[in-house]
């Protein structure tokens, strides 16, 4: 198993992350496409923390994912959140109907 | 002294006039009527003659002179300095004579013949200013200043055709004399610039005619663009005195000309301007001499221009119309003489044609003052008996252009004949002798058009004053005589001597012996004595036609008539067919360019610009997607964002 075959994994990962964030009209689904973005990053901090050469550098890879999955938690709130006060505003989460912030 | 005051006064006298006329014509004409205009524009070119006689007469027994008088420095630019100077010499005191001897005659005949007219102080004054500049053209000392002359004669030529311009179509003849002319002078110019920029620079250049030979003969091997440079001097010089002389293709001006009063035509269309052009070649011709093929463009061009002008001759029904072209034929005569080396010839038929072509233009102002401005040749007849005088002065004016033997037309065209023939050129003599016959027809023709066939109805003639008699009369008694002071004294012969000499020329070909050219004398007089008997056949008895259309040409005519007819009747339509398709053709050039660029603008520059339009275009649409507050969008631009600083930290970081 070399290092290449996780990069890739993670890659593809991202890749498909922002695929969906693009492409999906749904708020929730774009929500899924940012989650799956996250966590491509994590994927590639681990893959780095266990090929990685130095004791070190290892143990702060391990960490820094841990870490990464807390933020998207926390991140994930907040999207929610705004997603409903858009709900209660707009009547609507879908993508293409929200269309004020130009100006 | 006296010498500089009489040479300097044969110029100064007409311009003394022009100038007195120019300040006061106007108003000595409104006060005190056409006497004082008629005298101050007569008596100084009187002056001029008297002037140019009492030189001539002191000169007869030296025939080699040649005097300058330089007046003072005009300007040095660089190694290029001029002078205002005049030159004398025998020849040019010839031509001084002419011009001003009969433009004296012409001017005391215009006195009459422009009676009443409402600008009479103008015409005067524009014939004076003519007489200066072409006194100014012949006698100057170098280039530049008969380069002066020769726009100044063009320019009045412009003035005096147009002189009743509030005629529209005057206006456009001298326009067109103007413009024409203007292209001569182009070559004119051309000559003088290249001559210029050729000499070497340690030398001093004054362009002046004495130094022409000299010149030639240094430049004689020099080169331009692989062509022989003296070669393309004397074309360019030959292009200004067919321009001048209105010889093909520069010859369409001429006959609009004759829209100017009939004293003009007899001046400047018979007298004078038109033989600037052979002037010049006469005093060029060391430059010539090393141009054998200029000299054969030329003889060419004056062949061509020969047979032409006398071939429309033959159907012009406007009598001035007829001696315009009669002008262009017998212009080219000289110039034939010219480009085989005739120089005493051609100028010796010069003086002579000034004195029987201004002769016949004068019968024909009198004919058409007489019958209230008519000039159609069709709706005249039968004038002999009416008015005499005019008939016998034309007819002998008519006996001289032909050759009738012993008048000077016969001296000086059979001495350009023999010249073709002794020094081999035989074209030459054949076109000279076709010319001889074609012109004794028109001539005749118009002859018994005007005084013998019967008129459609009789016409009321008045008679005509002693001041068109008198120059008539005169030029008619020079007409016949002339000729003969050449024979017994030969004085023509020696008169191109001091300018060109003889020595120059090499002659080529054994003289025949008299007992040839006897022959061929004979044969040319029974040639012209033959076009006598067919126009009289022809239009003696003639009758006027209903219309000038082609059905009344031929009628009911066969075979050969037929034939005959067509050729009258597309004859008469050449010079307005000639007229338009010139034009025509230099419209068509325009317009095929003008489509040519169309195309190209049209398929490769608009795609081209509506490329860019587009291109511009699509990219502000897009670019305005950015702002158009999709969430989507805005999503979209934050990835592209993001793929690019990736990419570009991987390749470039």
């Amino acid at each position: 198993m070399t290092i290449d075959m996780f990069l890739i994994v993670s890659t593809l990962l991202f890749v498909l992350g922002i695929a969906t964030f693009v492409t999906k009209k749904s708020a929730i689904a774009m929500l899924v496409g940012i989650e799956l973005m996250i966590n491509a990053a994590a994927l590639n901090f681990a893959v780095f923390a266990r090929y990685a050469l130095s004791e070190a550098v290892r143990v702060t890879g391990t960490i820094w994912v841990l870490f990464i999955i807390v933020v998207a938690v926390a991140e994930a709130v907040v999207v929610l959140s705004v997603m409903i006060y858009t709900y209660k505003n707009q009547g609507t989460t879908e993508m293409d109907q929200l269309t004020k912030l130009h100006g | 002294m006296m010498m500089n005051f009489i040479f300097l006064g044969i110029p100064c006298a007409p311009f003394l006039a022009c100038l007195l006329l120019l300040f006061f014509g106007r108003k000595l004409q409104a006060k005190f009527g056409e006497a004082p205009v008629e005298t101050v524009g007569i008596s100084f070119t009187v002056i001029a003659f008297v002037f140019s006689a009492s030189l001539w007469v002191a000169s007869l027994g030296n025939t080699g002179f040649v005097y300058t008088l330089k007046l003072s420095h005009w300007f040095t630019v660089g190694h290029i300095s001029l002078d205002w100077a005049l030159r004398l010499s025998p020849m040019l005191l010839v031509m001084s004579l002419i011009i001003t001897g009969i433009g004296s005659l012409i001017l005391l005949y215009a006195s009459f013949y422009m009676h009443k007219d409402r600008s009479f102080w103008r015409f005067y004054l524009y014939m004076n200013l003519f007489i200066t500049a072409m006194l100014l053209f012949v006698l100057a000392d170098n280039l530049l200043v008969a380069f002066v002359g020769w726009e100044g004669i063009g320019v009045c030529s412009y003035l005096l055709i147009s002189f009743w311009f509030h005629e529209e179509e005057n206006a456009t003849s001298g326009r067109k004399a103007f413009t024409v002319n203007r292209l001569g002078d182009l070559g004119f110019l051309a000559g003088i610039l290249l001559l210029i920029s050729s000499l070497p620079n340690t030398m001093m250049i004054d362009l002046r005619f004495a130094s022409i030979a000299k010149q030639a003969y240094m430049l004689q091997h020099q080169m331009i663009y692989g062509v022989p440079l003296l070669e393309v001097i004397a074309f360019c010089f030959m292009i200004a005195a067919i321009g001048k002389s209105a010889q093909l293709p520069l010859f369409i001006w001429l006959p609009d000309a004759m829209a100017g009063p009939t004293p003009v035509s007899a001046l400047i269309h018979a007298a004078t301007m038109v033989t600037a052009g052979i002037c010049l070649i006469i005093r060029l011709f060391p430059l010539f001499l090393y141009a054998p093929t200029t000299l054969l463009i030329l003889s060419i061009i004056a062949g061509t221009s020969c047979l032409y002008a006398a071939l429309v001759a033959c159907f012009q029904w406007d009598i001035k119309r007829v001696l315009a072209y009669s002008t262009m034929s017998q212009l080219s005569y000289m110039f034939l003489a010219l480009s085989i080396g005739g120089l005493k010839e051609g100028f010796f038929h010069l003086v002579t044609h000034a004195a029987f072509k201004a002769l016949l233009f004068m019968g024909a102002g009198s004919i058409i003052v007489s019958l209230h401005h008519e000039q159609d040749m069709r709706n005249m007849g039968g004038l002999f008996k009416k008015m005499p005088f005019i008939a016998v002065t034309f007819i002998m004016g008519t006996l001289a252009i032909t050759g009738f033997p012993f008048t000077a037309g016969y001296f000086s065209k059979d001495a350009i004949l023999e010249k073709a023939w002794e020094t081999g050129h035989y074209g030459v003599w054949v076109v000279g002798f076709i010319g001889a016959g074609l012109t004794a027809f028109y001539m005749w023709r118009a002859v018994f058009l005007t005084f013998f066939a019967k008129p459609a109805k009789e016409r009321h003639v008045e008679s005509i004053s002693y001041r068109m008699k008198i120059p008539m009369f005169i030029l008619a008694f020079l007409a016949l005589f002339i000729g003969w002071i050449n024979d017994s004294h030969h004085l023509f012969n020696q008169y191109v001597d001091a300018d060109i000499p003889d020595a120059l020329f090499l002659h080529k070909g054994v003289a025949e012996s008299t007992f040839n050219m006897a022959y061929l004398n004979i044969i040319t007089v029974a040639w012209g004595v033959l076009a006598f008997i067919l126009a009289f056949a022809l239009y003696a008895q003639w009758r006027p036609a209903k219309a000038n259309d082609l059905a009344a040409h031929t009628g009911n005519k066969k075979g050969l008539w037929l034939t005959l007819a067509r050729f009258r009747s597309l004859g008469y339509n050449m010079e307005r067919f000639v007229a338009q398709t010139i034009p025509y053709v230099g419209i068509q050039i325009v317009y095929a360019v003008a489509k040519v660029t169309a195309l190209f603008d049209f398929y490769l520059l608009r795609n081209t610009f509506d490329e860019v339009a587009n291109t511009t275009l699509l990219t502000s649409e897009g670019l305005q997607k950015a702002q158009s507050g999709n969430v989507k969008t805005l999503a979209l631009c934050a990835v592209t964002l993001l793929c690019g600083v990736v990419l570009i930290s991987i390749l470039f970081l």
